[in-house]
């Protein structure tokens, strides 16, 4: 029988969200825990071997872009096509972002600035990416 | 492309997400075929075409005729 309300969400639909969940949130919990134990037990100027643990963040990063991927794969075609348009849009903002931050830090602090920049750009073209692909999502709910 | 998929899913007394559920696409892809937003692919018409038995131009149909080869 027709429901008379849709509901929003298929079996299908509520599996796929699951399983992402499952991958992606562990990741951003390690990730958030690296970077705390980083700056807490890395320091501000370590010596060279030590400054590589601050790279230590990147491999919850890995672990959770790897999630968005195969949440990607297990996506069907209409779906996809409305993230690669919202991953464009952010990667496009990416570009602009990173010209406008580039032009500002020729006559900024260099130390200064070169700290916040990359977390500019990648705020801006993340932040991007959400609201093309929720507002591409909401007209079809 | 305009299609009939709102009137069969209709007769066929499927809800969009139970469509979706048989199609293996999402409640969201179902409703942007049916209001027209979006052209599924071939194999994705094709399936559409053989959950309900008819053929893919009996579902789908152009915004325009193109001209014929003679």
């Amino acid at each position: 029988m027709t429901a008379s309300i849709e509901p929003q969400f298929s079996e299908g639909d509520r599996d796929r969200l699951k399983t992402y969940h499952r991958e992606f949130f562990p990741a951003v919990a390690v990730y958030l825990v690296t970077v705390f134990a980083t700056v807490v037990f890395v320091g501000d100027d370590p010596a060279m071997p030590r400054r590589l643990l601050l790279l230590l963040p990147l491999l919850p990063a890995l672990w959770a872009m790897r999630a968005v991927v195969r949440s990607l794969n297990r996506s069907d075609e209409f779906e996809r096509l409305v993230q690669l348009e919202a991953m464009a849009v952010g990667f496009g903002v990416a570009m602009v972002a990173s010209m406008t931050v580039g032009f500002l830090g020729m006559h900024a602090d260099p130390n200064r600035f070169n700290q916040v920049a990359p977390w500019i750009i990648f705020s801006v073209a993340v932040l991007a990416w959400g609201a093309v692909a929720g507002i591409r999502s909401s007209r079809h709910r | 492309m305009k299609n009939r998929l709102k009137v069969l899913r209709a007769e066929a007394g499927l809800s969009q997400a139970a469509l979706a559920d048989r199609l293996g696409v999402s409640r969201q892809t179902v409703n942007a075929l049916e209001t027209g937003r979006y052209d599924p692919s071939l194999p994705l018409a094709f399936d559409l075409a053989a959950l309900f038995h008819l053929r893919i131009e009996d579902i789908f149909e152009p915004d325009h005729q193109t001209s014929v080869i003679d």
